[in-house]
């Protein structure tokens, strides 16, 4: 809606785009006699380019966060209607155990998850940029391909060999004539959903290091092997200080993802209702206080406090990797 | 040609702007305040004017009885929208009604979330319309569930007076020829099942809705709710009973964890590892053979604790007009359709009766089931809708509590915990949580 006000002087009867055809044209003809008038009329014609932008931007992004924040002020109840609290949900939200219980599992699943897989992901680039592979594509698809199974069906398949009564789990104890502990039990689901974040997105994360590495120019190479420099010489002091940055976002992204996580809990409690908590998750949380419990109001409390904490720790993340590049 | 490029580029932002803008205008006019009901009460006018009924779903047969009916009320066109389950439905329900716009005019309602719809006002009285009338038709208990705070809010659908489906090849496996009738008997059963084959289990530890129905089939009340006062005591003498026997089975480990209707559990009742199910009346026709050959299930009574019949409902619904309806004379017609004749009987073609008539109905009762081996199996769920103990009240926020059940029960049931000691802790959350909504539990 902003657009069409977005040209205070609009003629009244000119189609808009004829009007916008025509104030372009002026000003680049203004431009070329020097912008001498540039300061007397502010001349809004950059709006019509981004204008479009910013009314998706403002639409899809900023309208639903602000939406939230305006529901976390009030408490809406079954029986006593609507009321403005204040900051209420979010002084609830800070002493909820539960609230801190989900942080505190997404946390442990950051720092014990987010390293293998990026391991993983950093050494299958290595391995395929080493040029001593044969099949590299071959190899690369097959890395990638767990990606592009879609999350809710990667889940199932893996809930399906989790099983240890009918699925794979059942079949090697059965061959082996074991009892492995149930995947699904309490204490292993957080385990079990770390393995198939890893097995789903180690792909992924190994192609933005293997392009990062495309990158690096083969100069630097010859230099190194010029002064004597071995395979494992050159990784480190060639191939990962070159693509650090791609480490960074990677990194970004992982931490984004831990304290996201909510498909993969969320499909699994279905076949494992017992050992995942309707607050297993801060977004877990946030969706079963609001649909199960009508408490949308607190669900947008803790849906804003967690984002925060997200981007906290992103930053955090960043300057880290930021000072690092400066050393 | 750099004035061209940018005259077009111009040009091509200012019709994206305008489309941008005629995407506002446009979502603007479908915010507009939607037509209000009519306020008409007479059923039979408004069906003989042209009417287009959303009907919302989660059942498969629903598609065929809204074409059927289409049949005898020509001017009635339905918009039939299937949803995975009944939970998808509720929660869809309350997102439009919060919405304040969206809600269909028809809806199925599990007969355990109307007290939690009628407290939001998602659903209209149907006493207006006539439908009171119909009260001698229906079991005493379905009818007291559709009857919430003084309003008839939904017609009864289908019901579940609970029954025992039990495997018995699996139990005759283990030395127990005759189904156990008391809990006593069930006990000694689930041991010599699991002893017989250490895979195979009398029953999986259960859900929310099975454990409340339990906790009913075994004389517990622990649910009270008097208009904004709620009491809830999850250590009452029924709750205690059956928290006692379960807690002894969980503890000797004789009952299996796997989710019902999970596809672990499917294949645990199809290769014999899962003795029995304990569920409401219309698993009878639910697709038994799916999970067996021939003669493989068989029905039985609930076992009981003293020798006398006591029963539950589990599951079923009603059918509801929701309070946003722009039709709901037109929909209370269609109810009324539902109510009896041919209507009653398009219903009752998928799930167990809730209509006296029917329960009596000497050519339903003594039909014999093939998958039963010939059982007339319909005599057992007739017999245990006669016995379901009376006075039971589910909460009027029964979809959180079912919800939060997994965190403090269902954690007791996964890792072997004291159940009792978990019904209190659910309890707690479940007293917390009313207050705060509003509610005066336990004060």
């Amino acid at each position: 809606m902003t657009v069409a006000h977005v040209h205070p002087q609009q003629p009244a009867g000119v189609s808009t785009e004829t009007y916008a055809t025509v104030a372009v044209g002026r000003t680049a003809s203004t431009g070329a006699a020097g912008g001498r008038r540039r300061r007397v009329r502010r001349d809004w014609s950059g709006w019509w380019f981004v204008g479009p932008f910013m009314l998706v931007f403002g639409l899809v992004f900023v309208a639903p966060l602000v939406y939230a924040m305006y529901l976390s002020f009030f408490r809406e109840t079954l029986m006593g209607g609507n009321s403005f609290v204040g900051l209420e949900n979010y002084a609830q939200a800070l002493v909820d155990p539960k609230f801190w219980e989900a942080m505190g599992r997404v946390s442990i699943f950051l720092l014990v998850q987010v390293p293998i897989m990026l391991g993983l992901a950093l050494f299958a680039a290595l391995a395929l940029d080493s040029a001593r592979l044969r099949w590299v594509p071959f190899y690369r698809l097959s890395i990638f391909l767990p990606y592009a199974v879609p999350g809710v069906v990667a889940v199932m398949i893996w809930g399906y060999m989790y099983g240890s009564q009918f699925g794979l789990v059942a079949d090697l104890n059965r061959f082996f004539g074991v009892e492995l502990p149930s995947p699904l039990s309490e204490n292993l689901i957080l385990l079990s959903i770390g393995n198939i974040v890893t097995w789903e997105f180690v792909g992924y994360n190994m192609l933005i290091f293997f392009s990062a590495l495309k990158a690096v120019p083969q100069e630097l190479y010859e230099a190194a092997e010029i002064d004597g420099a071995g395979t494992f010489r050159t990784i480190f002091s060639i191939k990962l200080p070159s693509i650090r940055g791609a480490l960074v976002i990677a990194t970004i992204f992982s931490v984004i993802g831990s304290f996201q996580l909510f498909n993969e809990p969320s499909i699994l409690q279905t076949i494992a209702p017992n050992s995942i908590t309707t607050y297993f998750t801060p977004n877990l949380y946030a969706f079963n206080l609001s649909f199960a419990g009508s408490q949308f109001n607190y669900a947008a409390a803790i849906a804003i406090v967690s984002g925060v904490i997200t981007m906290v720790v992103a930053y955090l993340v960043q300057l880290a990797g930021e000072k690092k590049e400066k050393a | 040609m750099e004035r061209n490029t940018t005259r077009r580029w111009a040009r091509l932002g200012a019709a994206v702007g305008t489309g941008a803008l005629l995407v506002g205008v446009l979502a603007g006019c479908s915010g507009a305040a939607p037509g209000a009901d009519s306020g008409s009460t007479d059923t039979d006018a408004a069906l003989e004017e042209d009417v287009t009924l959303t009907w919302w779903t989660w059942s498969d047969a629903t598609q065929d009885q809204a074409d059927a009916i289409s049949k005898v009320y020509p001017n009635v066109t339905f918009d039939v929208v299937k949803l995975e389950n009944p939970d998808a439905v509720v929660t869809k329900l309350q997102n439009a009604i919060k919405a304040g716009k969206g809600a269909p005019d028809i809806v199925p309602v599990e007969y355990q979330t109307l007290p939690q719809l009628t407290l939001g006002d998602a659903l209209a009285d149907l006493t207006p319309y006539g439908l009171g009338e119909y009260e001698e038709a229906f079991t005493a208990s379905t009818w007291n569930s559709v009857n919430v705070q003084d309003q008839l809010v939904a017609l009864p659908g289908d019901s579940g007076p609970m029954v025992m489906i039990y495997n018995k090849a699996l139990y005759e496996k283990a030395g127990i020829t005759e189904a156990p009738t008391t809990w006593d008997e069930f006990a000694v059963a689930s041991a010599a099942i699991h002893a017989a084959d250490p895979e195979a289990y009398i029953a999986n530890s259960g859900d929310a809705g099975f454990f409340t129905s339990m906790i009913w089939a075994s004389g517990g009340q622990p649910f009270k709710t008097d208009g904004e006062n709620v009491t809830i005591d999850l250590q009452d003498e029924g709750t205690k009973k059956f928290a006692d026997f379960w807690s002894e089975r969980l503890d000797a480990g004789e009952l299996s964890g796997l989710a019902t209707w999970s596809d672990e559990w499917t294949k645990a009742l199809t290769q014999d590892k899962l003795g029995t199910l304990l569920m409401g009346s219309w698993m009878i026709s639910g697709g038994m053979e799916d999970y067996g050959p021939v003669g493989r299930f068989k029905v039985a009574p609930m076992p009981t604790w003293d020798g006398e019949p006591a029963s539950a409902e589990n599951g079923g619904s009603g059918i509801a007009v929701t309070s946003q309806s722009e039709n709901k004379a037109a929909a209370a017609g269609i109810l009324k359709y539902l109510a009896e004749g041919e209507g009653r009987a398009l219903l009752n073609a998928n799930g167990f009766p809730s209509t006296v008539a029917d329960l009596e109905n000497p050519e339903w009762l003594d039909y014999e089931f093939p998958g039963y081996s010939n059982q007339p199996a319909n005599q057992i769920g007739a017999a245990s809708a006669e016995s379901v103990i009376p006075g039971w009240q589910y909460l009027p926020y029964q979809g959180y509590a079912n919800n939060v059940f997994s965190d403090s029960v269902g954690k007791a049931l996964g890792s072997g915990g004291d159940l009792n000691e978990a019904l209190l802790e659910w309890q707690d959350t479940l007293v917390q949580f009313g207050n705060e909504q509003g509610f005066s539990v336990n004060k």
